[in-house]
């Protein structure tokens, strides 16, 4: 009886033996499972489709109550959740440009975005008003028919404020100017890094003449050094030696050493002979001196008058003793002045014979 | 006798959530939700009523964390009166709360509903703050893709929406 009964409401298989039964359907889900695995997303989504269509009511329970724990709800479009007023709270929460891009996301953001109650408060904040006629006709229109007929119209208040303002990116010309001031900049470090570069290098040309340099270890310059080898000195030595010559100015000193003559002495005396002995002896020293040079402290030709002419050359003044220390050993040191500068100094006596 | 005093400071209540669950809380904090606070002032219940408050629009797990939120706020000074018209800003989450927040979208959503109908202003604005962000600073395509928006305009309704709304975008 019983398998009779089972017979007829199946149409895929005699139900005649239970157990053959299981084994067969155990056998085909197995087959549907192989298959499910290996159809593609699309594919198993028509299947499920079928599945689902076919199932009563107590069967579509069954599949929420095992789906419920596993569906996590990770996206979710909140306006569809939340209530309109909600879903406009949030989006207040949103600057200008959000919202614009916001309202191109789908029919419903657009119409939420452009509503009035997310823009009116942006323009309310920065003085912005529709006329208050037009505020009120807004008003009354929505009133009347229950629903905002002319969403947009304070986003478009808005943008008409903004445009009005002029507060637009940076134009071409600003941008030109911009771009140029950047270059000068550029250049003008540029220029600034290339000075400093300079500077260094010259400073280190500077240090490397410097003369506490670190030792050359393959010196090149040191006959410069050598004694022997320098110009200067031996120009010094070779002047020394040379004969004087002609015609270059000249100067001769006479200076007081030692004792004087008695008729020197008498210079200082200041009497009228031995002032003229004076001159001849000036005379005699010129002609010792081959007449090359120009005395100038002290005309030979002129007897010497007392504080002028041999002042400074101490002729008159006896070094030795004062009254008229007597003896022969007394006389002239002869400097002899070369541009001011001391190049001879030659001791000279005089002699009796000299004199006169 | 010190116990009975420290009750009588601390008095408790318990909220109901819709799966029934009851929780109890202290009366300071559950007075953060001014719909609970104008109904025990309203109904004039009396602290030491044992009744629950049922909540029949909040289930256990958002209730929980609602409890959450304002136990940690407790001390907080209560919100200002803030200007209608005044910008709002998004950048100013505590840290405590950008933790709370990192939850997903449907339980933040729920969070909003909850907080909305429990009316606690202060976590109403940091639910409304983190969703602002998630839309701050994306493209409509990185919106769509975030909330899992089907697209409905057509090709010439999306060109023109973008003409529309080119004004705001950097030139």
């Amino acid at each position: 009886m019983k398998s009779v009964k089972s017979t007829i409401k199946s149409t895929w298989t005699p139900l005649s033996k239970d157990e053959t039964n299981a084994a067969i359907f155990e056998e085909r889900r197995n087959l549907l499972n192989k298959w499910f695995a290996k159809w593609t997303d699309e594919q198993r989504k028509t299947a499920l489709n079928d599945l689902v269509r076919a199932c009563n009511q107590s069967q579509i329970e069954h599949l929420h109550e095992v789906t419920k724990p596993r569906v996590v709800l990770h996206k979710v479009d909140f306006t569809r959740q939340l209530p309109r007023s909600l879903s406009l709270l949030l989006l207040s929460y949103l600057d200008p440009r959000s919202l614009c891009r916001a309202a191109q996301v789908s029919w419903y953001w657009n119409w939420l975005c452009d509503s009035d109650e997310v823009w009116l408060p942006k323009c309310a904040r920065l003085g912005w008003f529709l006329p208050a006629q037009a505020h009120r006709d807004v008003e009354s229109f929505t009133f009347w028919t229950g629903k905002a007929v002319t969403p947009g119209v304070y986003k478009r208040l808005y943008l008409e404020n903004l445009t009005s303002l002029q507060v637009e990116g940076p134009t071409l010309k600003e941008m030109q100017r911009l771009q140029e001031t950047a270059r000068r900049q550029d250049e003008a470090k540029a220029r600034k890094a290339k000075a400093k570069r300079e500077a260094e290098l010259a400073k280190k040309r500077t240090l490397s003449g410097a003369v506490w340099r670190a030792p050359d270890k393959h010196p090149v310059d040191t006959m410069r050094y050598n004694y022997l080898d320098r110009r200067d000195i031996q120009q010094m030595e070779s002047r020394r030696k040379e004969p004087q010559p002609h015609n270059t100015m000249r100067s001769v000193v006479l200076t007081g050493t030692g004792k004087l003559p008695a008729g020197a002495a008498s210079v200082a005396a200041g009497d009228a002979a031995s002032k003229k002995r004076h001159a001849v002896n000036i005379r005699a020293l010129h002609q010792r001196l081959q007449s090359d040079t120009t005395v100038t402290r002290g005309n030979p030709e002129l007897p010497p008058s007392a504080g002028k002419n041999f002042k400074t050359v101490d002729l008159a003044e006896p070094s030795g003793g004062g009254g008229g220390g007597g003896g022969g050993g007394g006389g002239y040191l002869v400097e002899t002045l070369l541009d001011g500068q001391l190049m001879e100094s030659r001791p000279w006596t005089l002699n009796e014979g000299e004199l006169e | 006798s010190q116990l009975s005093n420290q009750r009588a400071a601390m008095p408790n209540i318990k909220l109901q959530s819709s799966d029934n669950e009851i929780f109890e809380v202290e009366l300071e904090i559950a007075k953060q939700s001014n719909t609970i606070k104008t109904m025990l002032e309203d109904l004039s219940v009396s602290d030491d009523s044992d009744d629950p408050v049922p909540l029949p629009n909040v289930n256990a797990a958002i209730l929980k964390k609602v409890i959450a939120w304002c136990t940690h706020h407790k001390d907080d000074p209560p919100p200002v009166e803030e200007d209608e018209y005044k910008e709002r800003r998004t950048d100013d989450i505590p840290t405590w709360d950008l933790e709370f927040m990192k939850v997903d979208q449907g339980t933040l959503f729920e969070i909003i509903l909850a907080s909305n109908y429990l009316d606690i202003k202060g976590l109403l604005d940091v639910a409304c703050k983190t969703v602002a962000n998630m839309i701050k600073g994306k493209s409509p395509e990185e919106i769509r893709k975030t909330f899992n928006i089907k697209c409905d305009f057509t090709a010439e309704e999306l060109e023109q929406v973008r003409k529309e709304n080119e004004w705001c975008e950097e030139k």
